[in-house]
């Protein structure tokens, strides 16, 4: 979606670590243009909270 | 002091949502990780000058990698499946660990495009990956760095 790539050069992810559980990270971009998909209802993951996408 | 990146410090994640669709989780199961990436170029030939001049056009990005075969792994699940059925993964390739900041690499929904399994006689059995970004992804391949 060309709209997709004009959008949030700077976005909150999330990783499972090794003892299970999930911690956030910031991503910020240093070349393209990081633009996170719109949330998905069948995720359990904490990612899927749009207030935290940007 | 700047930091030497080994592949040995550097970590490979997955995440089968894609990029920012989920959880990052790392691949331990990879060895040697090949990251290629170009431009493609236009030459410009003008009378002007006596030199021949480049334009740079999209990047060409590609992701090799070396998966031991590990049966039940869900790491070695996952890449496996997607290439199978041809879905699209999520993948990071980082300097060091993806919730360190300072931490750099690409990040990008793949899909792969080769997975050829080779069993040696008497060493692991493995695949050589290749991985590329997908057409179908919403998400850009990146450069990030993690704040």
């Amino acid at each position: 979606m060309a709209e997709s790539r004009k959008t949030a050069p700077t976005g909150t992810q999330y990783v499972r670590l090794d003892d299970g559980s999930v911690k956030p990270i910031k991503v910020k971009a240093r070349l393209g243009l990081v633009a996170f998909p719109e949330k998905s209802e069948t995720s359990e993951s904490p990612a899927k909270q749009p207030s935290d996408r940007k | 002091m700047s930091e030497i990146v080994t592949g040995l410090l550097a970590k490979a994640y997955i995440d089968p949502s894609g990029v920012g669709g989920s959880t990052w989780t790392e691949v331990k199961i990879l060895g040697d990780v090949q990251l290629p990436s170009s431009h493609n170029t236009g030459k410009v030939k003008e009378r002007g000058s006596g030199f021949e001049k480049t334009v740079l056009g999209q990047k060409v990005n590609q992701a090799t990698f070396t998966l031991t075969r590990r049966v039940g792994n869900a790491n070695w699940e996952a890449i496996r499946d997607a290439y199978l059925n041809k879905t699209l993964l999520g993948f990071a390739f980082m300097t060091g660990p993806i919730a360190t900041s300072g931490s750099e690499g690409w990040q990008f929904d793949g899909v792969i495009v080769d997975f050829p399994i080779a069993e040696p006689l008497e060493e692991a059995s493995t695949v050589d990956v290749v991985v590329e970004p997908a057409a179908e992804s919403t998400v850009e391949p990146s450069y990030v760095e993690i704040a």
